[in-house]
């Protein structure tokens, strides 16, 4: 065998040798693994006394019962509901808007009809709910609120306000109310949490790279790197002495 | 630092060919990446395509609505459909599987699945005598097959074509196929319903059309990888409440 095989069979043994390691690895904390990328997308802080409780569109069987149990211990003295843009479903039939559900809930749960309000218009996404907390905010510019949502969607949400209102974010709270139609220690063995979970991080990366440059710039070094490695023999051999 | 003019004569040629894999691979690369871009537009609508099923020809006297996963129906307009369906079939009736009732139902600020669909046929012209409930608590896909398969296995003689959504139809079928004998499985047509929001042969250009393709698809994958897997039931209002108190006790510690 010449010198060169030998050295492509040796790096073939060698790359080999690393995915069994990294197969190993993932094998061994891959559990831990799981349960990490669950638990990075809840970034819940703990309660502070706030003038409202926000609650985002998204989850009416969650998280206007957090909003109540805010409201019942004293932590906020209102509660602002975000305006859902209904589905054609719901133009076309009797179903009741999502923000008429929430407030239903509410008022079930025994929180008072005028410490309700429902705020901004037709929000189609997070981002269209931040823009009018924003305006909100615009207007009463001391106000606190704590930002109610769902557990995996906390750390897109804190995302976006502090993308959105930058430093005014530093008096906002965010809470996540826990979802419990799956399991959270064992997400990616029920459909709805790998479902949650996996589609959490499509859109924190779609957010990404629809709001904010990082990415991109990322690509192109990443770009810059691969175009270095592959033109590194000829730069070097150019190089004097 | 090796300078190649320094190499042996012999060496030279060695150290271009293995210069050249790289210009070869870029090259390849960026004709792979022109490629895709040229025809972008057919592979995203055969990744689409792959969770729609072949629509069936079947016309039974039952049709089936099912719940999707936020207590309305699977499928766009599946109501008007059915209603539409009943009014030409001779004797057409529509079956529903109710689902779980959420919290949202158990506060009464949101009706039963049962109830919505009988309000809406009603709305489209539908007496309630030709809406029937075939089983009932079904909390998923599979549960909804099951409750299904009671029904026809107590009605020997009748079909039933079940209305769902297109991107979702691919996977009722796997499910209908995986959770009943196939003598039952076969008396399941499925008729797949086009979503408003997006035009399916162009989903990639409209929000809800990559947020249906993505969720749609990540079922799909989990039902053909993982099979039913263990969803749980959520708790009732007053245990949540409980559990509420307790994290945020947790999250003050």
């Amino acid at each position: 065998m010449t010198a060169a095989g030998a050295l492509r069979r040796g790096r073939r043994w060698m790359l080999a040798g690393g995915c069994l390691l990294v197969v190993a690895v993932l094998v061994a904390v891959g559990r831990p693994l799981l349960l990490a990328a669950n638990g990075w997308l809840d970034v819940s802080q703990p309660p502070a006394k706030a003038d409202y409780a926000y609650v985002l569109g998204g989850g009416p069987n969650s998280r206007p019962l957090l909003a109540k149990i805010l409201f019942e211990q004293g932590w906020v003295s209102r509660i602002l509901l975000s305006n859902v843009a209904p589905s054609p479903a719901v133009r076309d039939s009797q179903m009741p808007a999502e923000h008429e559900v929430t407030q239903q809930v509410l008022l079930a749960r025994g929180v008072p009809a005028e410490k309700i309000e429902v705020i901004g218009h037709e929000h189609h996404t997070t981002y269209d709910e931040v823009l009018t907390l924003a305006a909100r905010l615009e207007r009463e510019p001391a106000a606190r609120v704590i930002v109610v949502t769902s557990d995996f969607h906390c750390r897109r949400t804190r995302w976006i306000f502090r993308h959105v209102l930058g430093s005014r974010a530093a008096g906002l709270t965010f809470i996540g109310a826990p979802s419990d139609d799956y399991d959270p220690q064992a997400w990616w063995h029920s459909q709805r949490g790998f479902s949650v979970v996996l589609g959490e991080y499509a859109k924190l990366l779609a957010y990404q790279f629809r709001y904010s440059a990082g990415p991109y710039f990322l690509l192109a070094g990443g770009l810059g790197l691969c175009g270095i490695w592959c033109l590194r023999r000829r730069w070097f051999r150019k190089r004097p002495g | 630092m090796i300078d190649a003019a320094a190499l042996p004569q012999e060496q030279a040629p060695a150290r271009q060919s293995r210069r050249r894999p790289w210009l070869r691979r870029g090259a390849v690369a960026a004709g792979v990446l022109i490629l895709i871009g040229l025809i972008h537009a057919p592979l995203l609508r055969g990744l689409a395509g792959l969770l729609v099923t072949t629509p069936s020809s079947m016309t039974p006297r039952y049709v089936w609505i099912c719940a999707g996963d936020d207590a309305v129906c699977d499928g766009d307009r599946a109501v008007q459909v059915a209603a539409q369906y009943c009014r030409r079939q001779p004797q057409g009736r529509v079956l529903i599987v109710d689902r779980l009732p959420s919290r949202a139902v158990e506060l009464h600020a949101w009706p039963s699945f049962e109830i919505l669909v009988r309000r809406n046929l009603h709305q489209a012209g539908l007496p309630d005598a030709d809406v029937e409930l075939a089983g009932g608590n079904a909390n998923s896909a599979w549960e909804n097959a099951r409750r299904m398969g009671d029904w026809l296995g107590r009605h020997p003689g009748d079909d039933v074509l079940l209305l769902c959504d297109e991107l979702n139809s691919a996977c009722w079928h796997y499910v209908i196929d995986r959770t009943l004998a196939p003598d039952l499985a076969r008396r399941i047509g499925i008729r797949p319903l086009r979503n408003r929001l997006y035009d399916p042969t162009n989903w990639w250009r409209r929000r809800d059309g990559i947020k249906g393709v993505l969720y749609a698809g990540l079922a799909y994958a989990f039902t053909r990888w993982s099979g039913e897997g263990c969803d749980v039931r959520p708790a009732d209002c007053q245990d949540y409440e409980g559990r509420l108190r307790a994290r945020l006790q947790e999250l003050q510690r």
